[in-house]
């Protein structure tokens, strides 16, 4: 009868899976990130002019190597031709680019894309970034990838923040134009993405800001079913955009202080309207997320009690069957 | 060495398992780029994957690199995935293809002093026999780095991952009758190997920890 041999595995270090892990899905961003960089399509016209382009750019290639072959003047600030990853440590890092000028914060990690004609790609892996982009061609975008979130930029200035899977996009010059989970919004000089204090949100009356999509504070967020926007009343109404604030609040803070957006939506639970809904739900799926069985199956139970046709009572039913 | 547990968040722990997304739910989520399902399927996977290479490759040093390129090589190929396998089979296949690949790259420069797991023996065997294991698999995996690395990952899935015939085959994307062959060539190269050398020819014919719990 065959045995197997005998050698027996040894385990990496949770350390080494950490790092694995680290690598591996910034190497995933990167990758997706690349995928969605715009492309154009071949239009006629083109097909007529590509013959020319062969020529000239092998006329070019012809150039350049007699440029190369005959030395060339002294560097200035360069563009990348290759993927670049930096990494900070207790201290920053400037770095000048052509069109481009990057301050990276220290404990941050940013990858650098080549510089194509389709744009440029810059993945901010952990930290944070501030990008001072000189205007470019919107056929050639920078595009800036943190996590989820992806902001797409011609010409500003503006820093990129990202603690996990939560970004922020503060602009200080120009516009910029943040997408997250297909929802796209356009932030502003002076803005910040995703709108943080509830009175910026209350007083600011374009959509651009406080239409965003509501940020993902955390995969144990993602991984549940999410709050489904019940009926908001009209945003000229404050104290459903206060509610609408406070909510969106409670539910950044899920990561990062799970207690005070649990407390957060205790203060919404109490009232009628759709947020009161959305509040009791998020919070049951957040206790559930915690480990708190009990006290999520209080809060899911009492859910359904109240707003049996509830915008969320599907899902709130499906995690009541999983915690029992 | 005691796991850890795992650096991903609560939640997917919290679901109980009949809840646990399927390979057809996990793999859709995958291939339309949702970053929960793709670290789903990396903790899911991660330890199957590593031990499948640790065995392939008999040391850790690597292992950085090639969980990665593994874990790329699925998360790319997943799109291709067409539900004629298990998912699990067709992730081994991946990581076959990345170690494969590797053994072409090392053009035989063999870390010996690296090839070998410290837990070779169980705790229960003298510090004698222990060092005498650890010599053993350092010999094994010396020749093993001799063969064609088509009869290495066969050897390897056949003799230590102790995989029927039909799965080495389907996870080297080869005919029964070639992954046998194989095999059986590697075999040769080996036992010829272990006529000179009686350690090997003992660790050849011990049984495994898992033979002696499960017999």
């Amino acid at each position: 009868m065959r045995h197997p041999l005998p050698v027996q595995v040894e385990p990496l270090s949770p350390q080494r899976w950490a790092k694995i892990e680290r690598s591996l899905f910034s190497r995933v961003e990167t990758e997706m990130a690349a995928r969605t960089l715009p492309t154009e399509s071949f239009q006629p016209w083109a097909r007529r002019v590509f013959p020319w382009l062969v020529a000239s750019s092998l006329a070019l290639m012809v150039l350049a190597v007699l440029w190369l072959a005959t030395g060339r003047p002294a560097d200035g600030p360069g563009s990348l031709t290759q993927a670049s990853r930096i990494t900070t440590g207790s201290t920053g890092s400037h770095l000048v680019l052509r069109e481009l000028t990057l301050d990276v914060d220290p404990e941050s990690t940013v990858v650098i894309g080549a510089a194509t004609e389709r744009g440029m790609l810059l993945v901010l892996d952990r930290g944070s970034v501030v990008c001072d982009v000189t205007p470019r061609s919107a056929s050639a975008p920078l595009i800036v990838q943190a996590g989820a979130t992806q902001i797409r930029v011609v010409g500003t200035r503006f820093r990129v923040q990202r603690d996990g899977e939560a970004v922020k996009v503060a602009v200080e010059h120009g516009v910029v134009e943040v997408t997250m989970n297909s929802h796209v919004s356009r932030v502003r000089a002076g803005q910040v993405w995703p709108a943080a204090a509830p009175a910026a949100l209350a007083s600011t009356h374009t959509n651009e800001v406080v239409a965003a999509a509501p940020v993902e504070p955390s995969e144990v967020r993602r991984s549940s079913p999410r709050p489904q926007a019940a009926t908001v009343a009209p945003t000229t109404n404050e104290t459903a955009s206060s509610a609408q604030a406070r909510f969106e609040q409670a539910a950044r803070l899920e990561r990062a202080d799970p207690g005070q957006a649990t407390a957060l939506y205790r203060t919404l639970e109490t009232g009628s309207d759709s947020w009161a809904q959305n509040a009791l739900y998020a919070r049951g799926r957040l206790e559930a997320a915690r480990g708190n069985t009990t006290e999520a199956r209080k809060v899911l139970e009492r859910y359904m009690a109240r707003f049996p046709k509830g915008a969320n009572r599907d899902d709130a039913r499906a995690l009541l069957q999983r915690l029992r | 060495m005691a796991q850890q547990p795992s650096p991903i968040s609560g939640t997917l722990r919290l679901v109980p398992k009949s809840a646990a997304p399927d390979d057809a739910e996990l793999v859709r989520g995958c291939v339309a780029g949702d970053r929960v399902a793709l670290r789903a399927l990396f903790e899911r996977e991660r330890l199957r994957v590593h031990a499948l290479l640790f065995r392939i490759i008999g040391s850790n040093s690597p292992l950085d690199d090639l969980a990665q390129e593994a874990f790329l090589e699925v998360f790319r190929s997943l799109p291709t995935f067409r539900h004629e396998s298990s998912l699990r089979t067709w992730i081994d296949r991946c990581v076959v293809r990345v170690a494969y690949a590797y053994f072409r790259r090392k053009a035989r420069t063999p870390a010996l002093a690296e090839c070998l797991p410290d837990s070779t023996a169980s705790g229960a065997a003298s510090a004698e026999e222990r060092t005498a294991m650890r010599e053993a698999a350092r010999r094994l995996y010396s020749e093993l780095d001799r063969l064609e690395p088509n009869q290495r990952l066969a050897f390897t899935l056949f003799a230590i991952e102790d995989r029927p015939l039909r799965e080495v085959a389907a996870v080297m994307d080869c005919s029964v009758v070639t992954a046998k062959l194989r095999v059986w060539r590697a075999r040769q190269a080996i036992e010829k190997r272990a006529q000179r050398d009686p350690l090997l020819a003992e660790f050849l014919a011990a049984p495994s920890e898992r033979e002696k719990e499960h017999p």
